[in-house]
């Protein structure tokens, strides 16, 4: 039996599922009618069937609901980078087909966004293992490139779903910092659950090169020689703040931040980031 | 300032090399592809200023390190306080000895003698310096410089014993001065025991003008020190001295006239008493001196005219015995007389003015004959035979004998090769030398032989021979026990001139001809001084004696095996005597120089040594004076500090791991 993925935060769902709802008691799914008892609660009577038949009935829900997954794929150029066997976006693609795997498993829905400078694709969530065959296939089939727009993808998407559902973020945050938070933040006050998988090259954060480079930028045309040696320091000190910031600004809005370097096993990152969801949610119940 | 290896300074240009080095560096950068790039940009940007700095800092300090190893490697020499500052021990310390019969003087009965005192001075003064300094000796009588291991060793150093020759001062320190510039070493300091007496240094020679410049031209500093003893002796002293001798025939028997004097420091006796010994049998002779300069002659008879033997006077011991004796042999005498057999041509041309008799004021060419007159050759009067035809082998029996009688025969490369061979020596092919290689002298036995160096220690100019053709020799062996030894050999080891011991006399073989299209010998520069002392060689066969001086033997005598008269352990070459080999006597006297009592003032010479720094006796030389020292240890120490700057800059700072940070507690 897998390790179920939980909510942190009540989701809106349209059936009976493992994740609170945010409606007391009751779900959105119906359950049953029951006739009106002394002491139950008014808000409670169903007021199209008094006018109807002029009887006092109740109208019974379920109590939990489903959950609907959101996953947010980036595709920009810098995705592409990686110094070992595997670069991000292979590494987050892996990561993305397990958890949808497992969302469309435990019955929930999962959908896909991926996005480049634009949107490329955009599957909407579904609980069908047609729908997880074909969100497998279109994964495999997503290439990265060109600037990031990241932060339009995410409003966009915060401002589409009307419903509380679990976003989860793949991407290395190379964009505008400020642009980045504002959109998560959008995400947030949505009231979503959102997930940031920040993925970073080990070389990326420890930028030992011994020789001078020039260094391509693989999301446009800009190239720098420069001499490691020389900016090393200040290349640390800027990321590092960068990474600071990021943190520091996802804490604030109650984003899931995880930090994932390419050198980490990506089933230990799953596992951890499943069993410390289901612990978060036994606390919370 | 001035550098012992100027031409290192070539290799300046090369301080440019980090400059380059980083130049290519930067052009030889590879493409790296980058997500991260707005922080390389930012970072680029920001860091710009910094690392311009940074690296114009590292590239200085390379250059400057570089620079330091090449002052360093060029050996630099500074003055001032810079000199000051780098001052140091001498790399080496010349010891030089005057071991002259005047150094024998003892201060009193028992005491010890100058030479001596001398000796224990410096192995005071040098022991300081071991382990900081190399020690040389250079002696009187050899000139020729040896390395001490300790300061200790020069008292019981055999180049340090006392010899009858006379000193040359300038000759000693021209020894040291060829060390020094062949050795290319720092700092030198030369000390030189002497009792300045006037003979030995020379004041008057021409030389010390010469030498003064060259020393003061060294590129090193160059100290001297005198180490002097010319206290009066503590006993009166006594010298003896043969004025002039003479030899009479009458009825068969020699009679000889000996005119002798004896200096005395101070008329104690009236009655000096002088061994007089003829052929070991001793009889004393009492000199009456009414002055203390009285001179007397003695006649003797020497037996049958056709006798040999040996006499000698000597005075009772003194202050210093090596001035009471005067030696005296006689025997049959001789005349030099030399033919070269060959055709006539240029080469024999050459070879008989080599080989003439230069004794009297007219020049006497010698005879030249072929091959096929040889019978009308007088072989009894022959000193030497200069051989320029194939070698004769059972024609010519005469030659082989006088040969083994004592006579030299020089061969030279024939024009024909021939079948014959001299004990197993044959000539062999011509080789000829490239235009670009010729034939190199590489060794030849300066100390003793025709090729020996001269009386005033120079040595003949084989290197700078140019030798385009030779005719090599088979059939020789050399090494110890061998017949044949080569007296001068060719860098590749093959003969230039081989000796071959036949009997009394020796056979010489010398593989190049002086003629232009074979060799520079034409210059006469080595061909004249080696055939004159083959012409000497050959004459000790007729003459049965010969007078030396010590430490002024020809070459010809060198060669010959003498043993000491009477035994002992005396070296012929330094020590008075009379020495024996076969039929020949030796007489050996102590130089006649070192019988003036004259000295040379200190400042007769300070004014020899010019500019030089001097110090007399206990003299120091300030230390503050503005002299020159070697500066390379500076260099390298500069050296050594920039490259460690340079690696501090170039490493990665230091920062503490993340676990070591540390947190106040609360309070």
């Amino acid at each position: 039996m897998a390790q179920p993925l939980y909510a942190r935060r009540d989701m809106e769902g349209t059936v009976s599922g493992l994740h609170k709802s945010p409606h007391r008691g009751s779900s959105v799914e119906f359950a049953e009618y029951r006739q009106y008892v002394h002491g139950d609660d008014l808000r409670r009577l169903d007021w199209r069937v008094l006018a109807r038949t002029d009887r006092y009935y109740l109208k019974e829900f379920e109590a939990e609901t489903n959950l609907r997954a959101y996953f947010a794929l980036d595709l920009s150029g810098s995705m592409r980078f990686g110094s070992g066997e595997a670069n991000k976006l292979a590494y987050a693609q892996k990561m993305l087909a397990t958890l949808a795997w497992l969302v469309i498993r435990q019955g929930d829905a999962a959908g896909l966004l991926a996005i480049g400078s634009d949107t490329v694709l955009d599957l909407p969530p579904r609980r069908s293992p047609v729908h997880l065959q074909l969100l497998l296939e279109s994964l495999g089939n997503l290439k990265s490139g060109g600037q990031t727009g990241l932060p339009s993808g995410l409003h966009e998407l915060a401002d589409r779903i009307r419903r509380r559902a679990l976003v989860i973020v793949f991407s290395d945050c190379f964009c505008d910092v400020e642009s980045l938070m504002a959109s998560l933040r959008h995400l947030s006050y949505q009231r979503h659950d959102v997930v940031m998988f920040h993925l970073l090259d080990p070389q990326e954060l420890q930028f030992n090169f011994n020789r001078p480079l020039r260094f391509i930028d693989l999301e446009g045309q800009a190239s720098q020689v420069a001499e490691p040696s020389v900016i090393r320091d200040e290349y640390l000190r800027r990321i590092n703040q960068f990474l600071e910031t990021l943190q520091k600004g996802c804490r604030e809005f109650g984003i899931d931040y995880r930090r994932v370097q390419l050198t980490d096993k990506y089933e230990t990152v799953l596992a951890d980031f499943l069993i410390e969801r289901s612990r978060m949610v036994a606390n919370i119940r | 300032m001035t550098f012992l290896q100027p031409l290192i300074l070539f290799g300046l240009p090369l301080i440019l090399l980090p400059v380059l080095i980083h130049l290519l560096n930067r052009l030889r950068h590879r493409p790296q592809v980058w997500g991260a790039m707005q922080f390389i940009l930012a970072a680029t940007r920001s860091s710009v200023d910094r690392a311009r700095l940074k690296q114009f800092l590292i590239l200085l300090f390379r250059v400057l390190a570089v620079l330091a190893l090449i002052l360093f490697l060029s050996r630099p020499f500074a003055g001032g306080w810079l000199g000051w500052a780098v001052s140091v021990a001498p790399d080496v310390i010349f010891l030089l000895v005057d071991r002259s019969a005047s150094m024998e003087t003892k201060s009193g009965e028992g005491g010890a003698s100058r030479r001596e005192e001398v000796l224990r001075t410096m192995i005071e003064a040098a022991e300081e310096f071991e382990g900081t300094s190399h020690l040389v000796l250079v002696d009187s009588a050899t000139r020729h410089p040896q390395t001490l291991d300790a300061a200790a060793d020069l008292l019981e150093h055999p180049l340090a014993a006392a010899t009858d020759a006379a000193a040359d001062i300038p000759s000693m320190l021209q020894a040291a001065l060829s060390w020094l510039i062949k050795n290319e070493v720092g700092n030198a300091e030369i000390w030189l025991g002497s009792d300045l007496q006037s003979e030995s240094w020379r004041p008057g020679d021409s030389r010390w003008e010469t030498l003064s410049g060259k020393l003061q031209a060294l590129p090193q500093t160059i100290k001297i020190r005198i180490v002097s003893v010319d206290r009066p002796a503590g006993s009166a002293e006594a010298q003896l001295t043969l004025q002039n001798q003479a030899r009479r025939e009458r009825a068969g028997r020699r009679e000889a006239v000996f005119s002798l004097e004896i200096n005395t420091s101070s008329l104690e006796t009236d009655v000096i008493p002088v061994e007089f010994n003829l052929n070991g049998v001793s009889t004393e002779l009492q000199v009456k001196m009414d002055s203390p300069q009285q001179g007397w002659t003695h006649r003797t008879d020497l037996g049958p005219s056709n006798s040999s033997g040996w006499c000698s006077f000597a005075l009772p011991a003194d202050a210093n015995s090596r001035n009471n004796a005067v030696y005296f042999v006689y025997g049959e005498g001789g005349e030099p007389r030399a033919s070269v057999v060959g055709e006539p041509g240029a080469v024999n041309s050459v070879l008989q003015i080599a080989a003439g008799d230069y004794r009297g004021e007219a020049a006497a060419l010698a005879d030249l004959l072929p091959n096929w007159q040889l019978s009308d050759l007088n072989w009894e009067e022959q000193s030497l035979v200069v051989w320029q035809e194939p070698l004769p082998g059972d024609s010519a029996p005469e030659l082989e004998s006088f040969i083994e009688a004592g006579g030299a025969a020089l061969f030279l490369p024939p024009h024909e090769l021939g079948t014959n061979d001299l004990a197993g020596i044959r000539w062999s092919r011509i080789e000829e030398a490239g235009a670009d290689s010729l034939f190199r002298v590489g060794r030849w036995d300066r100390l003793a032989g025709p090729l020996s160096d001269t009386d005033e220690g120079l040595g003949l100019p084989l290197e700078d021979l140019l030798i385009h053709q030779r005719r090599n020799l088979t059939g020789y062996e050399t090494g110890t026990g061998a017949a044949s030894s080569l007296a001068a050999s060719f860098r590749d080891g093959s003969p230039l001139l081989l000796r071959l011991t036949r009997g009394r006399g020796a056979a010489w073989f010398l593989t190049t001809l002086p003629h232009p299209d074979w060799s520079s010998l034409t210059d006469g520069d080595v061909l004249v001084p080696l055939v004159q002392r083959l012409l000497q060689l050959g004459t000790l066969r007729q003459e049965q004696v010969a007078y030396a001086t010590a430490g002024e033997l020809s070459p010809a005598i060198t060669v010959m095996n003498w043993e000491p008269v009477g035994g002992g352990e005396k070296d012929f070459r330094w020590h008075a005597g009379v020495y024996r080999s076969g039929d020949h006597w030796l007489a050996v006297n102590r130089s006649p120089r070192e019988d003036s009592t004259a000295t040379v003032t200190s400042e007769v010479v300070r004014r020899l040594f010019g500019e030089l720094p001097l110090a007399i006796r206990q003299e120091q030389t300030d230390r503050t004076e503005p002299l020159q020292g070697e500066a390379w240890r500076l260099f390298l120490l500069g050296m050594l500090i920039f490259l460690l700057v340079e690696s501090y800059l170039t490493v990665p700072q230091f920062s503490f791991p993340k676990f070591m940070t540390f947190r106040m507690a609360p309070s």
